[in-house]
């Protein structure tokens, strides 16, 4: 289930850029691709991924890059010109803008507002927000739809490759143990006791010791699943979580883990 | 008075019974308190239980320079709660009113607010109106955008709906949303778009909803109550600030008939005179001739008595065309009003090209308008629909002849509303107009303030029923019933988005709650079933249990021989004149026969029957009164008839046969076949009479039957032994219980099936279709293909993102694209002899049938219900020739010599077709491929040049 492994036991070919994919008539070029004379080539080091008749290029290792609808955990870096610029370990710029972002009374933004734009997110806060749309010129805007998103406060970061968080259908998650997760795209991922998916005015409460413990818990999983390169899931920390706690030796785990995902 | 006192006081709950059979679990449970207050309107208005309303309303936002009616200040009132409101009214009475007040409101706290509309058109009418209200307005369309910066935001409902899905900044601040014309809801296409804005609108915003005079709007408020969780109000009234008078006037007779009066009586002894007048005959053709010169005289009458303006409404365009042509002998403008209209007319048109000025239709319209007539129909360019509508308020035009579309628009009411037929064409067939749409129609008559009254005439050239007439003049508006159904883009965005997926729209549906309020009702129904059920006592029920059982299996298997020996090839040799038979079906006994003859008679679908001549004896009929055939015991009075029957129907063949004499016509003959037929009949007694064995006289060599005659012999030997003694009266009660119970199981799977969420079904075929077509991947992800089919919204999703994915548009020119594109947003109908003449686009054309072909495939296999050639129509190559030559630069003059398509249709498609090019501009980027997006972008440009694109007059 390691990437480089399971490229290789898929055996799938590996383009580097300027490869020719092909030079059959007909077909298109797609993202991290490029036409010339008729001919496909890839601009990046990946892998053939074809729809229909357009062929694109799975990048392998990667900086992220940004879909429209991706949920994103950042750093506040900057506030300039009604806007919040993110770092989200993305190669293009990121900015929230003051209009884009939730405020529970459904009114327009005013100057007030403007000013007081620190109040609601400072410098150096963690902020989980929408990938809204992407510019021409690459650079991201994001916003904030609902009440679920904005500041990420007491609770744990965990930061591991972006390409090994799984696309699911949800990205807010409270597993097995009641440890809330928000998975963010972008490799940032937010453990906490908070349930971000209901209507409260303040998600903070006190820890229990026990949560704390969960916490470790699953921050440990995570630290495992990245060393090994292994997607991460709702059900591969849970089913990870799980085999720590029979204290399994760590080879152990790994044989025990790819069997379950296997089978799903 | 102190409303909200009482609503404390007098607060009645609506109970929500537990289901019996849950299978979905509520969207959040809480109870809905109702309350309801006349005052000179109807107020209802539903609450959650644990709504808080507020102390101390602000200053008035708004203050009117006329008196409000009753229903306007009560929901001003709601308004001034911060409440939700639904306005149904009639279209004069003033519901803007109320939707001003809101607007006010928001200016007054900085809030935004959007209204919105169904149509285009009224999009722009309005967002002129509010601009001279209010200043600052912005317009958003699928053409145009104006201002979008706006606190007031005028926008069609489909625009409010991708907002929402694809979250904007405009969504997050406006506090109240105004829906206009909201009964649209019940459009069978576009409906569904009303459901899916307002489920997914946050809940904090208000509502301010206008609708028609719809009789279901308190359901309406409780589904807002429920789904939105916040007070939603009813205002209701049938008041028309000008009474109508409703005439009827037969076709070919002179003068009209006052039916119905200012009071909405109704007069009966009118309508029969109006009735009689009708020339009598049938003769269709003779009525159409006198059609144009009835219309003649009315529009004649309408001048002398000061009538005018009138509107006057037909249901096709070629009526439309064809009545006001008539028409046009008659001047109805003074020589200083045909100068303004001139005046106002050429103005208009100077910001058209010198070249689209010469257009036929612009040029032939003027001398029409000139004379007081004016044409409004969907088939004329928008600019002369718009300069027609501004003529018409500025009173110059004295005759409006229209389609129905005029009837759905902003005030433009009229002194008169004139109906030139009281059926119309609804796509199948031809059927009376309906209560709704004659209250919509007729509703644009009286004009505020300046008429005391409006008039409305019905011209009808067949004879009424009284109940119909009075259905239709008196009639109701239908009832607002939800029409929501899935589409793929709705799925694929709903997955798409973090917080929503297709279920949580589904139950929050209007559909949804319509079908869970039968519920209690089922219910109950159910349990008096069950009561009723329970009371009938039946002594010894095993035995009469038994006694049915057996007598039932005995007909079958008396049925089952028969249909094997009803085959012609057995039966007929036995068959030869004057064989005695006896005629069986399930339904009816007919008793013994005389066989005569037989005949086969061909079936559609390649299938024949045999019919058998028997002779019957019937009772005494009237022959004039087509009275039924009653067969009755030879031995009774009757008379003796030939009657043909399905050869299924024979159920006995005898071993007798008589001789029949040769002319059956002759009474004495008759006579004497009944004699004989009466003296067999005693000789055997009527059970008695010797049948044909299927084997020892039939020689039928058959193991079935060789079975079957074994079953029936058992069986009939357990009937003797179980010697039974039982009443007739017994078997009834038997018979009514078992009817009690299959319609008690009936019941109880509809209650199943009302409690399950709607559409389910349909939920898992269509995501079946997107998984199998890679939309969406096994675990429900939306895939690159879904993302690309999320951007797609003005036309079949599906069909584009498969021809985007197969690469047919790279290898094409940008006018190629625009031919092609025409297929799928070109919707009218048109005769389907129709033929490509370009060999490059029939061959593209081809592409789309095969690609069609492809997806139906990939539908069938997922059971989704549709027919394959419905499917295939729905793609139309009309407009392709066209469109390729208005982008390779033709002028619209040429191109609408070469095409029967009404001009006004050639702009629709070509507006849609550039509001789908922007959406696949967008897609091309979503795939990673900038040739195509700039491919794209160049089709935009061809396309979008001179009168096709002129900017509306109201902007």
């Amino acid at each position: 289930m390691q990437l480089e492994a399971a490229i290789l036991e898929e055996d799938k070919q590996l383009y580097l850029p300027g490869d020719m994919i092909s030079d059959q008539a007909g077909l298109m070029s797609g993202q991290n691709t490029y036409e010339e004379n008729g001919r496909i080539y890839s601009s990046t080091i990946g892998t053939l991924n074809q729809t229909n008749q357009l062929v694109m290029i799975n990048p392998i290792k990667h900086s992220y890059e940004p879909q429209i609808g991706e949920i994103i955990i950042g750093k506040v870096v900057l506030i300039k010109d009604k806007k919040w610029t993110v770092d989200i370990g993305s190669n293009s710029e990121t900015t929230l803008h003051l209009n884009s972002t939730y405020i529970p009374e459904q009114r327009q933004k005013t100057e007030d507002d403007e000013m007081n734009m620190r109040l609601i997110f400072a410098e150096d806060d963690y902020i989980c927000a929408e990938i809204h749309s992407i510019n021409n010129d690459k650079s991201i805007n994001l916003h904030t739809r609902s009440h679920k998103y904005g500041k990420l406060d007491n609770g744990k970061f965990q930061q591991v490759c972006h390409y090994l968080i799984v696309r699911q259908k949800k990205h807010f998650f409270k597993l097995e143990n009641e440890v809330h997760v928000i998975f963010g795209h972008n490799g940032l991922l937010f453990l906490s006791n908070q349930d971000r998916t209901i209507n409260q005015v303040d998600y903070e409460q006190n820890y229990t010791i026990q949560q704390r413990i969960n916490i470790g818990k699953v921050s440990q999983a995570l630290t495992f699943l990245n060393q090994h390169q292994v997607l991460i899931s709702q059900g591969s920390i849970e089913k990870l979580v799980q085999l720590r706690d029979q204290k399994l030796s760590e080879q152990d785990c790994l044989a025990q883990l790819y069997e379950f995902l296997n089978k799903k | 008075m102190d409303l909200f006192g009482v609503f404390e006081q007098g607060a009645q709950q609506t109970q929500f019974e537990e289901a019996d059979v849950e299978i979905i679990e509520p969207i959040e449970e809480f109870k809905i308190i109702k309350q309801r207050e006349d005052e000179g309107c109807v107020h209802e208005w539903y609450a959650p239980e644990d709504h808080v309303k507020l102390e101390n309303p602000k200053r008035m936002a708004k203050n009117y320079k006329f008196n409000l009616d009753p229903f306007q200040v009560q929901a001003v009132k709601c308004l001034e709660q911060y409440e939700s409101v639904l306005v149904a009214a009639h279209t004069s009475a003033g519901k803007t009113a109320v939707a001003e007040y809101a607007i006010a409101m928001a200016k007054r706290d900085k809030a935004r607010v959007v209204y919105t509309s169904p149509i285009k058109a009224l999009s722009n009418q309005k967002y002129r109106e509010l601009q001279s209200e209010f200043g600052d307005v912005g317009l958003i369309t699928g053409d145009v955008t104006l201002n979008q910066n706006a606190f007031c935001l005028v926008m069609t409902t489909e625009i409010l709906r991708s907002m929402l899905y694809r979250g904007s900044e405009i969504v997050r601040e406006v506090a109240w949303v105004i829906m206009d014309e909201v009964h649209y809801m019940r459009d069978r296409e576009r409906g569904v778009v009303w459901e899916e804005t307002i489920i997914l609108l946050s809940q904090k915003v208000r509502f301010v909803f206008l609708s028609a005079t719809i009789p279901n709007a308190g359901e309406f408020a409780e589904w807002i109550c429920r789904v939105k969780r916040q007070p939603c109000h009813v205002v209701y009234t049938d008041y028309r600030p000008t009474p109508l008078e409703h005439f009827l006037c037969p076709a070919g007779a002179d003068g009209l008939y006052l039916v119905v009066d200012k009071q909405g009586t109704f007069k009966e002894d009118k309508f029969k005179e109006a009735i009689s007048k009708l020339e009598d005959g049938g003769d269709k053709r003779k009525k159409k001739s006198t059609e144009g010169s009835d219309l003649f005289k009315l529009v004649q009458l309408i001048k002398a008595k000061d009538y005018a303006p009138a509107i006057i409404f037909s249901f096709s365009k070629k009526e439309v065309e064809g009545f006001a042509t008539a028409i046009a002998k008659q001047d109805l403008n003074s020589v200083q009003e045909a100068q303004r209209i001139e005046e106002i007319y050429k103005n208009a048109m100077n910001c058209l090209s010198e070249e689209d000025r010469q257009l036929p239709q612009i040029t032939h319209m003027l001398p029409l308008l000139k004379k007081g007539i004016g044409i409004h129909h969907g088939g004329l360019l928008p600019i002369v629909k718009e300069i027609i509508e501004i003529l018409f308020q500025e009173g110059l035009i004295k005759a409006l002849f229209s389609t129905e579309t005029f009837s759905m628009g902003v005030n433009m009411p009229s002194r008169t509303v004139v109906f030139t037929s009281v059926r119309k064409f609804d796509g199948q067939v031809f059927r009376w107009i309906q209560g709704g749409e004659y209250v919509q129609m007729s509703g644009r008559a009286g004009r505020r303030g300046i008429d005391d009254r409006g008039i409305c005439i019905l011209i009808f050239d067949e004879k009424m029923d009284q109940d119909v007439a009075k259905g239709m003049l008196k009639g109701n508006q239908d009832p607002l019933n939800s029409s929501f159904h899935l589409s793929y883009n709705m799925l694929l965005n709903a997955l798409r988005i973090e917080d929503t997926d297709p279920e949580y729209i589904i139950r929050r549906s209007f559909h949804q709650f319509q079908n869970e309020r039968q519920l209690p009702e089922m219910k109950q129904k159910y349990q008096e079933l069950k009561e009723r059920t329970d009371k009938i006592q039946l002594e010894n029920e095993d035995q009469v249990q038994h006694y049915v059982d057996l007598t039932q299996q005995i007909e079958n298997v008396n049925y089952e021989m028969r249909e094997i020996l009803n085959n012609p090839m057995i039966s007929l040799p036995f068959l030869a004149i004057g064989r005695i038979v006896r005629i069986k079906s399930r339904e009816m006994d007919w008793g013994w026969g005389i066989f005569l003859n037989f005949m086969k008679r061909k079936l559609p679908k390649n299938e024949s029957c045999v019919m058998l001549d028997v002779i019957f004896h019937v009772k005494q009929r009237r022959k004039q009164l087509n009275d039924p055939l009653v067969p009755i015991s030879w031995l009774e009075q009757g008379e003796i008839e030939v009657v043909p029957v399905n050869m299924d129907h024979l159920f006995d063949i005898s071993t007798i046969k008589v001789n029949l004499p040769r002319d059956l016509k002759n009474p004495e003959e008759k006579q004497k076949v009944k004699l004989t037929f009466q003296k067999i009949i005693k000789q055997f007694g009527e059970d008695g009479i010797p049948l044909m064995h299927p084997i020892k006289d039939m020689k039928i060599n058959d193991q079935q039957i060789d079975a079957l005659l074994e079953k029936k012999e058992k069986l009939q030997q357990a009937y003797q032994n179980a010697d039974f003694k039982i009443t007739n009266q017994q078997i009834l009660k038997f018979n009514e219980k078992e009817k009690l119970l299959t319609s008690q199981k009936i019941l109880r799977k509809q209650i199943e099936l009302s409690s399950k969420m709607v559409l389910s079904d349909d939920l898992k075929r269509m995501k079946r279709v997107l998984k199998r077509m890679q939309y969406l991947s096994k675990e429900d992800i939306v895939e690159l293909k879904g993302k690309v089919a999320c951007e797609i919204q003005a036309c079949d999703e599906i069909m584009l993102t498969e021809l985007l994915f197969s690469g047919l548009f790279q290898e094409l020119s940008a006018e190629e694209i625009c031919a092609v594109l025409t297929c799928l947003v070109h919707d009218e109908n048109a005769n389907d002899k129709f033929v490509i003449k370009n060999d490059k686009l029939n061959q593209l054309y081809g592409k789309i049938t095969d690609m069609g072909k492809k997806i139906f495939q990939v539908y069938q296999d997922s059971k989704i219900n549709i027919e394959e050639k419905e499917y295939l129509a729905s793609y139309k190559p009309q407009m392709m020739e066209i469109a390729l030559a208005w982008c390779q630069g033709q002028t619209f003059g040429q191109i609408c010599k070469s095409t029967d398509q009404f001009e006004g249709s050639i702009i629709r498609c070509f507006r849609r077709l550039d509001e789908l090019l922007k959406q696949l501009q967008e897609a091309a980027k979503v795939m990673g491929n900038r040739d195509l997006e700039t491919q794209f972008n160049e089709s935009s440009k061809k396309l979008k040049r001179g009168i096709v694109f002129a900017a509306s007059l109201y902007l």
